[in-house]
């Protein structure tokens, strides 16, 4: 490592909160960056990395706390020092690559044949080929990344940030930007490149820092940190009080008739790379089967397409044992079907409207005489026996998040469904609700409701799942019942993929 | 014959640039036709009391600028739905010029003054003619070989590009808008001072033909000013058919709505095909 | 105890008729005798009033329907055209059934209007339902078209050869609405606002369809998700907007000018919208700001007459709500993302 004495930026206690919706996006967060290194940024999805990286790249001015580059604290500088390498494609389709290149807040005429040629040597002499006439919208995920590398290799910038880079790269691909990368490192050069991609990491990352939670967990050179301790960083050690023991789970579950859900081999692309590939899975009633993943893995589109809004290329999904697609919410509410969504002002709820029209809307009180005196009563009703703090002709938008959870949970639970999809159910709840919520969902399995549940917290995972399986890299691996798998550690490696370095 | 297409075109290629530079930065100025009809009655009044052509031109771009001073106002100030701005714009300007109209003029018909007939002719052939093709000339090379033709062109598809260059795309939308002011301001000139004369409602669905003609061309400057050229010809035959052809002038004035109406339907339909990420929506 | 709660338009339009004082102050050769033609004048005699009121029974028609469709997520802005069609399905009504007596064939050609109207607004709202096309902007574009091709229909093939108007062939007497207040056309028709309004108050409220329509207007994604038919919230609402658009142009036709003028809209689809957002959105406020309006466009037409001052007082408020309709200033959201 040459000149690891130099340091190119530094955070010293950087915090960064959202006002609108009170996200505490990075807390107090100091670390520095030296010359000619490569600095791998890990952590969860939400855990804080992009907002770090807007701050880094000088286009937010943190809350509170500095960040200092070239002797100062000028956004400005950073601007000129950082070049960044976006997740998703930033590029004016209309545009010709050579256009997208160039384009800036500079004024005037320009020359197009000089800049040509000098965005053509920078090209030879890192080895990325690509048509500099080529229009934007032809370019594929990788060309796009090539063409924001190439802007910032000819703007000089001395230090990059690539966001998730081998999102959608081959592992020919990834391989060539690794050796990008180490050869930019030799030319004095600092890269920061943010994965969740443990195996990856380990390969060509000089230190690394795992962010949690908005908090910096650790920061260390590669040879320090083992891939279960970087799991173990990124999700967490948190024993919750309460927590249910999983093995007090009642006798086995009938599996010989017909699930009530099927998946058979499910596949999903977007953008031309494939994010879900040959998903098969069976779920029977008085079940809970648990899938866990990290977001960006797969368990959005697994989502999306159980409930109706996005279908799959290829496979089947059979309600039944009736293949029931295409799928629509329609279709599932009129078989019954329930769903717990992870958006919950979006989908779960209409924040505009009073909290019994948001009940309302499955249970139809029938009858003559006023709708509005009905619902209000049969609302009231409601909301007291399930013990949800607000009135019913408050506006939804008032409640707290955990009560507008709760009332869609109860909401959800009361026409006994034989089948419930529930997504990232206690994210944002506090200890008592989430508590509450658990018992409730065991309670619906009890009842003979078939749960599948999608969630990212690994505690949860294990505390309510009759089986689970984990969703990595768009594929589905199940998780055995045994002292070995069954267990935060293992399951927390593959959630992450630490089990492939 | 060629000139006077060319003549009646020019108002139409004046507006379409206008709303050419606004629409590439995303923002489609609805407006034109109040903008137009407000320049066109400027240039009008004060030709009339100046008798010279350079202020009448002046007043008619003040008028335009005016307008779209507004509209920023209250597109992006008041964060209203451009549309609905737009439609604001061209229900205020007919009210107002018919206001003024009645206490200058004391009627609030045609206004004819005199002496302004024939004021935008300078060797036999109008002014804004050889003025509109050397915008559009001007407009392609700001397009293609200036920077800022890059900003305007990615604002209207990429605005999170522009932020992560540095670019605000409000502040580019906004300035658009008021280039496409001073554009309708000049064709509201030379819409009016050609003929002399200030028509209520003489702006006639040019606003909205300025639209089309932008679509029409592929939103590209030679598409543009093809497309002006077009509409201007077919009015024209029109004009010069009716015996034979057997549609009616009034008829065709229902035609850019209808064009725009089918190009919006392919365009949703088209879009509807797309696989759309954040999930599109389904009829039940 | 009711909070009263002042609509959000209010301080806009107190602004404009403070503005509009001012004006007429500072520009008119008699101020004091111009404010009295733009705002007394219009109670001062029966034909004034009789219009004034007969507007106003028409304004509340085309702001009934703006109502609805924004409760229901959408923008009808092509009630212009609507009312055109209704009138002109009226016209084509009486040419067809020339032989009915009066008491059935009022109600014929009003119904021909209502569907005229409601033909109309429900091509958009299939476009939107199957195609996601923005309703605002196809509801407008398809007036618009369709308002030209009546002009032509008038001037044309269906205009009076006897009159030097551009207009079709007068209604026969008995296809009339009979005045109520000589000589302005106020007519029985202000019975339909009467029976229309609490009835679409009473649904839109008391109704499990009415509370399941604006939900898919607030939250069309969690309609949606939870099982609404949202192709029907969106197409339905739209077409009855259309019709209520096009009862007005057929009550135009048989009430007040009695023959397919071109140009007999006069503003109403457009001064619909401006009443719907004086009446902040609700149902109830529809009849005070409809009189509001009929009343200030009125004084105006009655200025232009006797005073020297032309304010389109009307068009001019019309144009800064417009302006402003959007924004938080008049504090109306029309949900219009996806």
């Amino acid at each position: 490592m040459s000149d690891n004495s130099k340091i190119v930026l530094e955070l010293k206690n950087v915090t960064q909160i959202f006002a609108e919706s009170g996200v505490r996006a990075c807390h107090d967060i100091s670390m520095q960056v030296q010359g000619s290194e490569i600095l791998a940024v890990m952590g969860e999805n939400g855990a804080g990395k992009s907002t770090l990286m807007f701050l880094i790249s000088g286009f937010m001015e943190p809350g509170r706390g500095e960040i200092l580059c070239r002797g100062g604290k000028n956004p400005a500088d950073l601007r000129a020092l950082v070049g960044m390498v976006h997740q998703k494609p930033l590029l004016a389709g209309d545009l010709s690559v050579l256009e997208n290149i160039i384009l800036g807040p500079e004024k005037g005429l320009f020359r197009k044949d000089v800049l040509k040629e000098e965005i053509a040597a920078v090209q030879e002499r890192y080895n990325l080929p690509l048509d500099l006439h080529l229009k934007a919208k032809q370019l594929t995920a990788p060309q796009i990344q090539r063409c924001e590398l190439i802007r910032a290799l000819w703007k000089n910038k001395e230090l990059l940030i690539l966001d998730e880079p081998t999102a959608s790269l081959s592992t020919t691909q990834s391989e060539e930007l690794f050796e990008l990368l180490l050869r930019l490192k030799g030319e004095g050069k600092t890269v920061i490149f943010i994965s969740h991609k443990i195996h990856e990491v380990m390969k060509v990352a000089d230190r690394i820092a795992v962010i949690r939670r908005g908090e910096l967990q650790g920061i260390d050179a590669k040879g320090n940190l083992s891939p279960r301790e970087i799991s173990r960083l990124m999700i967490g050690e948190d024993t919750l009080p309460g927590e249910e023991p999983a093995a007090e789970k009642r006798g086995e579950i009938d599996r010989t008739g017909v699930p009530v859900l099927e998946l058979s081999n499910l596949g999903y692309s977007e953008t031309g790379t494939r994010r879900l590939d040959s998903i098969n899975l069976s779920l029977y009633p008085g079940e809970i089967l648990g899938m866990g993943g990290i977001r960006e893995n797969g368990l959005t589109h697994v989502e999306d397409i159980l409930c109706g809004l996005e279908q799959p290329d290829t496979g089947f999904i059979l309600l039944n044992g009736k293949n029931r697609m295409p799928l629509t919410p329609l279709k599932l509410r009129r078989s019954g079907i329930s769903y717990i969504p992870a958006d919950r002002l979006k989908r779960g709820a209409a924040p505009e409207s009073t909290l019994a029209e948001n009940l309302s809307v499955l249970k139809r009180q029938a009858g003559f005489g006023s709708y509005r005196k009905r619902l209000f009563s049969w609302a009231g009703q409601f909301i007291s026996d399930h013990a949800i703090k607000g009135e019913a002709k408050q506006k939804v938008k008032t409640l707290s998040g955990g009560n507008i959870q709760k009332m869609i949970v109860a909401r959800e639970l009361e026409n006994n469904p034989p089948l419930l999809i529930v997504s990232e159910p206690s994210w944002g709840l506090d200890f008592k609700s989430r508590d509450r919520l658990h018992s409730q969902l065991v309670q619906a399995r009890e009842e003979g409701i078939a749960i599948l549940l999608l969630t990212t917290d690994l505690d949860e995972l294990l505390s309510l799942s009759d089986r689970i399986c984990v969703l990595t890299e768009g594929r589905l691996t199940e998780i055995e019942r045994t002292e070995e798998q069954w267990n935060r550690y293992y399951i927390g490696e593959k959630m992450t993929g630490a089990d492939r370095a | 014959m060629i000139l006077a297409i060319f003549g009646s075109a020019t108002p139409l290629i004046l507006a379409a640039l206008g709303g050419l530079l606004t629409e590439r930065a995303g923002i489609l100025n609805i407006a034109l036709e109040g903008m137009i009809l407000g320049s066109a009655f400027a240039a009008v009044i004060v030709g009339g009391m100046t008798g010279s052509l350079a202020l009448a031109v002046l007043a008619a771009i003040g008028a335009g600028v005016l307008a779209a001073l507004l509209f920023n106002l209250g597109t992006f100030t008041l964060k209203g739905n451009p549309f609905i701005t737009g439609l604001g714009i061209n229900v205020l300007v007919p009210a107002l010029t018919v206001s003024i109209s009645q206490s200058l003029y004391g009627n609030q018909g045609i206004i004819r003054p005199d002496g302004l007939s024939g004021i935008s002719r300078i060797g036999g052939m109008d002014i804004f003619i050889p003025l509109a093709l050397l915008l559009a000339v001007l407009l392609q090379i700001i397009f293609f070989r200036t920077r800022k033709g890059l900003i305007i062109r990615s604002c209207g598809e990429q605005e999170d590009l522009l932020r992560a260059r540095g670019i605000n795309p409000v502040s580019i939308k906004k300035e658009m808008v008021i280039y496409s002011g001073l554009f309708s301001g000049l064709a509201g000139a030379a819409l009016s001072l050609g003929l002399g004369v200030y028509v209520p409602g003489m702006s006639a669905g040019k606003g909205w033909i300025a639209l089309v003609a932008i679509y029409l061309g592929y939103r590209k400057v030679p598409g543009v000013v093809a497309a002006c050229l077009l509409f201007s010809l077919a009015e024209w035959g029109a004009n010069r058919a009716q015996g034979f052809l057997g549609v009616p002038p009034t008829l065709i004035l229902s035609f850019p709505y209808f064009m725009t109406m089918a190009a919006l339907w392919l365009f949703s339909v088209k879009k509807r095909k797309k696989v759309d990420c954040s999930g599109g929506f389904r009829v039940n | 105890m009711k909070k009263f709660r002042i609509p959000a338009a209010l301080p806009v339009l107190a602004l404009c008729l403070g503005v509009s004082a001012l004006i007429i102050f500072l520009f008119s050769s008699a101020p004091g005798e111009t404010l009295y033609y733009f705002f007394p004048a219009v109670l001062s005699n029966r034909l004034y009033t009789g219009e004034m009121l007969n507007t106003m029974v028409l304004l509340s028609l085309t702001g009934l329907g703006i109502v609805l469709s924004f409760r229901a997520g959408s923008f009808n802005l092509g009630g212009e055209g609507q009312v055109y069609t209704g009138a002109i399905c009226a016209v084509l009504a009486a040419r067809l059934l020339p032989d009915l007596p009066g008491a059935l064939g009022i109600p014929v050609l009003l119904a021909a209007g209502v569907l005229g109207g409601a033909l109309l607004a429900f091509i958009s709202g299939i476009l939107k339902a199957l195609w996601n096309v923005d309703d605002l902007i196809s509801t407008f574009l398809l007036s618009s078209g369709v308002s030209k091709v009546i002009d032509y229909l008038i001037s044309g093939p269906l205009s009076d050869p006897d009159s030097y108007l551009m207009t079709t062939v007068p209604l026969p007497e008995k296809y009339r609405l009979a005045s109520l207040m000589i000589p302005s056309p106020f007519n029985i028709s202000f019975i339909l606002p009467l029976l229309l309004l609490p009835l679409f108050h009473w649904f839109l409220n008391h109704t499990r369809q009415g509370y399941e329509l604006q939900i898919t207007g607030s939250s069309s994604s969690f309609a949606r998700h939870s099982g609404l038919n949202t192709g029907i919230y969106q197409t339905l609402p739209l077409t009855v907007s259309g019709a209520l658009h096009g009862l007005a142009g057929a009550l135009v036709l048989t009430g007040t000018y009695f023959a397919g003028i071109q140009g007999l809209t006069s503003g109403l689809g457009w001064n619909g919208i401006a009443v719907a957002l004086i009446a902040g959105n609700k149902v109830p406020g529809l009849l005070p700001a409809a009189l509001f309006f009929a009343w200030i466009t009125q004084g105006s037409r009655i200025a232009v007459l006797h005073s020297d001052l032309s304010l389109e007082l009307g068009a001019i408020i019309q144009g800064v709500l417009f302006l402003l309709i959007s924004s938080a200033v008049l504090r109306i959201k029309i949900r219009r993302g996806r």
